[in-house]
């Protein structure tokens, strides 16, 4: 009875540490994940805080600047990147098309707007790495000294893997790709009309895919 | 016991629970908040090679000597997001062993000439214009209290360099980008390139 009693005891104080146990465990996990998870999220895309977004473009506001964030300086640090300050150049990257979709080289794009008001600009297409896209022709980029500009001064770029009248870059076998827009020394604002009006950065149009 | 004891009792048999999981609740997010922070600053320490170092490495971990990298191709491009739009020479410093002095010319819109500590703060960058090549002629110091010599002006001459910085960081990089305006410029471009310079004064 005794021993029955002490063995009862003993299987019920086993079951409550183990519950303890995986209780502490799940904590754990619970906090790793979330602080983890949230702080990559807030490096990697970025927030309001950090970043401004129009349509499928994103620049970070702080990029390179000394007094930046701490997620502006871990999304630069991680990435590798070369990043210009702010205070004289603004980045645009764009990973989807105007319609939120992943822009990929299965797909044939036109990048389309008014020519931004700065002293110099371009547009440069990389594969989801940040890497060029290796083709014959050893075209990655159009410049503001480059770019051929409709009559009322508009431009056209077209993204796809076979060569296309006009403003061309070759895409192909790239997967994910992403598209660099890089303005210099904006005479107003980011080059464009404001951010916060919608602006006029140029339209991500997918034409058709494969 | 009174009603009012019982209903303290019977409360708080039902809260027990419920307030020890919302303490736990409240621990987990107070830790995830601590873990998120250091995450995001022990990010930059963790990371892969910092361009300061990639950069470094191909002008041949040498110092004070601008190295004009190679043309940016889909074979040879040393960062990602590097772009093929540019031609670029870079210089590495150390101001712990001078006062360094950096020339060079801006040939036009899209040249710039930008100042890198290894961490990838661009503490300084300087554009060029449309019209005439602008001329830049920069010595950087360190922010020190040690007395690093006479300035031309006690010497009783004229300063060569009007701009002179007195720059956050020990090390750091200058990286000059001459806008790539095809074949046809090529040549000039690389020769303007070549023509910076970078050279220590030691103290």
């Amino acid at each position: 009875m005794m021993i029955a009693l002490t063995l009862q005891k003993l299987k019920r104080s086993v079951l409550t540490a183990s519950a303890r146990l995986i209780e502490a465990a799940l904590a754990v996990a619970a906090v790793l994940g979330l602080g983890l998870m949230s702080s990559w999220y807030m490096v990697e895309a970025g927030t309001r805080l950090t970043t401004e977004r129009v349509g499928p473009w994103v620049t970070w506001t702080s990029a390179a600047k000394p007094d930046a964030d701490p997620y502006t300086r871990a999304h630069f640090a991680g990435s590798g990147t070369l990043a210009v300050s702010t205070d004289v150049q603004r980045t645009f990257v764009a990973k989807s098309d105007s319609d939120g979709e992943r822009l990929t080289s299965s797909c044939e794009y036109q990048v389309a707007g008014k020519l931004p008001q700065a002293d110099w600009w371009s547009i440069v297409v990389f594969d989801a790495g940040g890497m060029l896209i290796s083709n014959p022709a050893g075209r990655h980029a159009f410049t503001s000294q480059t770019v051929a500009v409709a009559s009322n001064g508009a431009f056209t770029v077209t993204l796809a893997r076979e060569a296309r009248p006009g403003n061309w870059l070759p895409t192909r076998g790239a997967g994910r790709i992403s598209i660099v827009l890089t303005v210099i020394e904006p005479r107003s604002g980011d080059g464009f009309a404001r951010a916060s009006d919608g602006g006029d950065l140029p339209t991500i149009g997918k034409i058709r895919c494969r | 016991m009174s009603i009012a004891g019982t209903a303290t009792s019977i409360v708080g048999t039902i809260m027990a629970p419920i307030t020890r999981r919302l303490r736990l609740l409240l621990v987990i997010v107070l830790a995830a908040a601590i873990v998120h922070i250091l995450a995001t600053y022990a990010a930059p320490m963790v990371s892969g090679r910092s361009p300061y170092s990639v950069l470094r490495k191909i002008a041949g971990n040498g110092e004070h000597a601008f190295s004009v990298l190679p043309a940016v191709t889909a074979k040879s491009q040393p960062l990602p997001f590097l772009g093929p739009d540019f031609r670029y020479a870079v210089c590495p410093f150390n101001t712990g062993q001078g006062v360094v002095n950096v020339t060079a010319k801006l040939g036009g819109q899209g040249w710039s000439l930008s100042l890198y500590t290894p961490q990838g703060d661009n503490f300084y960058t300087a554009v060029g214009q449309d019209g005439p090549q602008t001329e830049i002629a920069l010595q950087l110091t360190p922010i020190t209290n040690r007395f690093l010599g006479l300035t031309p002006e006690a010497q009783g001459r004229a300063a060569e360099v009007q701009n002179i910085l007195a720059i956050p960081a020990r090390l750091g990089i200058v990286v000059l980008r001459a806008p790539d305006r095809g074949i046809a410029f090529a040549n000039e471009t690389e020769a303007m390139l070549r023509r910076a310079t970078c050279v220590v004064t030691p103290f």
